[in-house]
């Protein structure tokens, strides 16, 4: 190991235990990581140095003295720049909230300090969370560590770059309609869409009342456990926060998982993809069969409408949630999201009804086909990340537009509100990552993190850095 | 069936300049918003089979 940016949170974390790491030095690499690339990859809006620097060396006399926290303590983290932080900007991605200060610190970072993660940064997302690519027009395009003239993908596009590229050891993204798995699979990392409801949103800024959910982006499976692990649990300033009971997320993932029954969806997943794309996941299948699973394909019904429901409920609820903006400060807003909210302000009330309703059918379809297979898996964006000033991309002799291209297969998870972790399973000829992801039946993330852990381990994807 | 309260092209000007749509970004809007209104449409059927589902069990009820 040459660099300490390198190092999983797993293996940080034991070296930080039997205090042969210090939590100074390790932050300091990633400070130095930072300050060397981020001309070229623009993850972070607001590098906290000297406060984590002072949270470093606070860390390091606490482990010194005997008081490790857990796995957490002394590892450096960043923030997608939604999370309110006491005393520190939070933008939104958006020049409308750049002078924004909070007042109070989100539950889940509270959690995390609580934890002894060193908060790093605050990072660049695509405006208001309200788009796929994080090309934003205030703050710049996010770029992507495995080549910086494609989109990192988004929302959560800052994030993704920052673990991608070993900027930080682990980050905070949010996911309303993909913007967790979609940066985290353009990127080649690890993202988790926990339940909806199993961690707070309290103090997340928000985009989408009954879609939000906010997760964990790391480089390893382990590692994104290590992080759940910190952040989910009831909070009672959530009204959408689950009482569900809490497991550890690690406890699981050595299990075998011979025997695991898996359902593959074709139609639709399959209808817009690229061809490499469809390779990647037939290895995968094929991954899963020489560990015991058994993969059969399947039909969804209503998988078709999806795009149309979670579209629908989305744009109306971002509406409803910018409609003083959209109404007074709308020539702050970038392009492409101010259309998307006066798309959400002319829905009309029947169309969002027949929405949720139509969200019901569906989620009882999804439903019925746990009570036959494990889990689902599907491909998480059907193309590596495309050139950041290209509007559409070539899938099969078509052209396709990308912003709505690279939420097609994410959507329909956000909707169910269920469990998904996004994982790479290799490359396209450009080099770029390419994911799956896996969904479960509801709070079952330790089963999603033992099954992704079993895979990871026969792959040659964990861990990775480009080599920027 | 047409809904009341569904979009029209004759939508009222000063709610749309409410919304901070120009004529211009409106020419961009209008067939936006008339194609996600007519893919909901294509849930009617879907919706329909619920509603007699449900009256169904409702029957089965009394």
């Amino acid at each position: 190991m040459n660099n300490l940016y390198e190092l999983s949170i797993s293996e940080a974390s034991g070296l930080l235990k039997k205090k042969e790491l210090s939590p100074v030095d390790l932050v300091a690499s990633h400070l130095l990581r930072i300050q060397e690339t981020d001309d070229q990859l623009n993850s972070f809006i607001t590098v906290l140095s000297d406060t984590s620097k002072k949270n470093a060396t606070q860390a390091e006399k606490e482990i010194l003295a005997g008081e490790w926290k857990g796995e957490l303590h002394g590892i450096p983290i960043g923030l997608k720049d939604l999370y309110y932080t006491k005393g520190i900007p939070t933008t939104v991605g958006s020049k409308i909230y750049e002078n924004f200060i909070p007042e109070f610190n989100a539950t889940v970072v509270d959690k995390l300090s609580e934890a002894g993660a060193i908060i790093i940064g605050k990072l660049q997302m695509h405006e208001f969370a309200l788009g796929t690519t994080s090309h934003n027009p205030h703050y710049g395009p996010a770029r992507n560590p495995w080549n910086t003239e494609c989109v990192t993908g988004g929302s959560s596009g800052g994030s993704a770059s920052s673990v991608s590229s070993g900027q930080c050891m682990g980050a905070l993204g949010s996911d309303t309609g993909g913007s967790i798995r979609i940066p985290s699979a353009l990127c080649g990392i690890v993202g988790m869409k926990p339940t909806f409801g199993r961690v707070s949103r309290y103090g997340v800024f928000p985009l989408s009342s009954s879609l939000d959910t906010v997760g964990p982006m790391t480089r390893t499976v382990e590692d994104n456990a290590i992080m759940l692990n910190a952040i989910a649990g009831h909070d009672i300033n959530d009204s959408f926060s689950s009482e569900h009971h809490l497991s550890d997320y690690t406890s699981e993932i050595e299990n075998d998982i011979s025997g695991i029954k898996i359902a593959h969806p074709q139609t639709y997943f399959y209808d817009v993809i690229d061809e490499e794309v469809v390779c990647l996941m037939k290895k995968a299948s094929e991954h899963f069969e020489s560990l015991g699973g058994k993969v059969e394909p399947v039909e969804v019904p209503i998988l078709e409408h999806t795009l149309a429901i979670s579209g629908t409920i989305l744009l109306t609820e971002a509406a409803e949630i910018h409609s003083e903006n959209i109404r007074t400060k709308a020539e702050l807003i970038g392009n492409d999201v101010k259309s998307r909210l006066q798309q959400g302000s002319l829905t009309s009330g029947v169309d969002y009804v027949k929405s949720q309703r139509a969200r019901t059918i569906y989620n009882q379809n999804i439903n019925n086909l746990f009570r036959t297979y494990d889990i689902l898996i599907s491909p998480t964006v059907a193309t590596g990340a495309p050139p950041i000033n290209d509007t559409s991309v070539e899938i099969n002799g078509v052209q396709e537009l990308i912003a709505p291209l690279m939420a097609r297969l994410t959507r329909p998870q956000n909707i169910t509100g269920l469990p998904t972790i996004s994982l790479p399973i290799g490359f396209t000829s450009k080099g770029l990552p390419v994911s799956m992801q896996l969904t479960a039946p509801a709070f079952q993330e330790a089963r999603l993190y033992n099954i992704a852990n079993q895979y990871e381990k026969i792959s040659a994807f964990k861990n990775m850095l480009p080599a920027i | 069936m047409p809904h009341s309260n569904e979009l029209k092209p004759d939508m009222p000007l000063a709610y749309i300049s409410n919304l901070s749509i120009d004529a211009e970004q409106w020419a961009i809007l209008e067939p936006l918003v008339q194609s996600a209104s007519n893919s909901v449409k294509m849930l009617d059927q879907l919706l329909t089979v619920e509603t007699e589902s449900s009256a169904i069990f409702a029957l089965g009820q009394v």
